[in-house]
């Protein structure tokens, strides 16, 4: 991967970031948090969020920035902001990775799974369909999706694999 | 609603002293590893960093491909702690501990492997917490441990969840520790340990505790 290519966004870890074509929008070292990519291919908006868990109830510190830590508030805040930037929500399309148990240990919190089943409950709330998905097994991705195509490319350490264009 | 925002603020003692037992800690864990290994390791001196869970990340190379073993940490300092070998050291680690010549190990596949791995970073863990325990006149049980092959950036980002799991904090205290032998011969390393909020009120009242609360500025 080249470093730091200036059309590429880093989405940091509870973050997420809507841009538009050239960008590209990059999460590194997914393992059980969810990287979740909404796709307009006529406005050619993307946005991605980095969600880290499925729920933020009961739990008061979710605050401005960090809100896309929890799955259920992370997908509507995800679509409003592509929306602001001029995406249509029946042209939007989701892809999801991650959600992985790299450590047995923490396999009976199954918090990749719970996050993976949160992300695309509300999708469906918000009528948002899901287009392709990478998600669980015992290992790290990283994921770009490139704003020209709608394409998301998920690597993991043994080599890169495209889950499907945006053929819809 | 309680109203919190559990922001940590170190004093300049509190640091010095964090600094002080990560030091002490991780000099264990590391000589432990040496008489293991029969080969001088260097530490570098630990840091501690209190950081945002959104800056660590960017504090590690996230695609750095690491063998690490993580242990959930019980008792009155729970937390999860993590040592982490980068592809190489663990490469040379593995030559070392299963007696064959130095670069013959080229990936980490086997149950083999990963067990010689695992149970250094076991070796490094128990004496990591026994240091810390020690000195907290407490118990600290690492559970047994989990290991994986893969980028940092997961390995990380998933004890980061964990201790999130556990309370809801926007920051970590992070002790980390990057050690290597003499010769260069690339055996590196971090130990990182993620306590829990809990963990880290417990372990800011006892080094309050030893200074008599003089500056009393801790948070209460």
């Amino acid at each position: 991967m080249t470093e730091m290519d200036k059309d590429s966004y880093y989405v940091g870890i509870g973050e997420m970031k809507v841009t538009h074509n050239p960008h590209q929008l990059i999460i590194m070292g997914l393992g059980s948090c969810i990287g979740l990519a909404l796709y307009d291919r006529n406005a050619k908006v993307g946005g991605m969020a980095h969600i880290m868990l499925p729920e933020s109830a009961g739990r008061c510190r979710c605050s401005t920035k960090r809100s896309c830590k929890f799955a259920d508030r992370a997908v509507p805040i995800l679509v409003d902001e592509m929306l602001r930037r001029n995406a249509a929500k029946s042209r939007m399309v989701a892809k999801l990775a991650g959600g992985a148990s790299l450590f047995t240990t923490m396999d009976t919190l199954r918090i990749g799974e719970k996050n993976a089943e949160m992300v695309k409950e509300k999708l469906r709330q918000e009528g948002i369909r899901v287009v392709a998905e990478d998600t669980g097994g015992n290992y790290a991705r990283t994921i770009k999706l490139d704003t020209c195509t709608g394409r998301l490319s998920v690597k993991t350490k043994d080599g890169v694999l495209f889950i499907e264009s945006a053929s819809t | 609603m309680r109203e919190r925002r559990d922001m940590l603020e170190l004093s300049t003692f509190q640091r010095d002293a964090l600094n002080e037992l990560g030091n002490i800690a991780s000099c264990h864990a590391v000589t432990a590893l040496a008489e293991m290994i029969g080969v001088t390791i260097e530490i570098a001196v630990p840091k501690v960093e209190v950081v945002a869970i959104e800056e660590l990340q960017r504090l590690i190379d996230q695609d750095k491909i690491v063998a690490g073993i993580l242990v959930e940490l019980e008792g009155d300092l729970s937390g999860y702690l993590q040592v982490l070998f980068p592809a190489r050291s663990a490469f040379t680690l593995v030559d070392m501990l299963m007696g064959r010549t130095n670069g013959d190990t080229k990936s980490i596949e086997t149950d083999m492997e990963r067990s010689a791995l695992m149970e250094t970073g076991n070796i490094l863990a128990s004496s990591f917490c026994s240091a810390i325990a020690d000195f907290f006149h407490t118990t600290l049980m690492p559970t047994p441990p989990s290991f994986a092959f893969d980028m940092m950036g997961a390995m990380v980002e998933n004890a980061i969840i964990a201790v999130a799991q556990m309370q809801m904090t926007d920051q970590i205290i992070l002790f980390r520790c990057d050690f290597k032998d003499e010769k260069e011969l690339t055996i590196h390393g971090y130990i990182l340990m993620f306590p829990s909020f809990d963990a880290v009120k417990r372990i800011l009242s006892v080094l309050r505790e030893m200074v008599g609360d003089s500056d009393g500025n801790g948070q209460g």
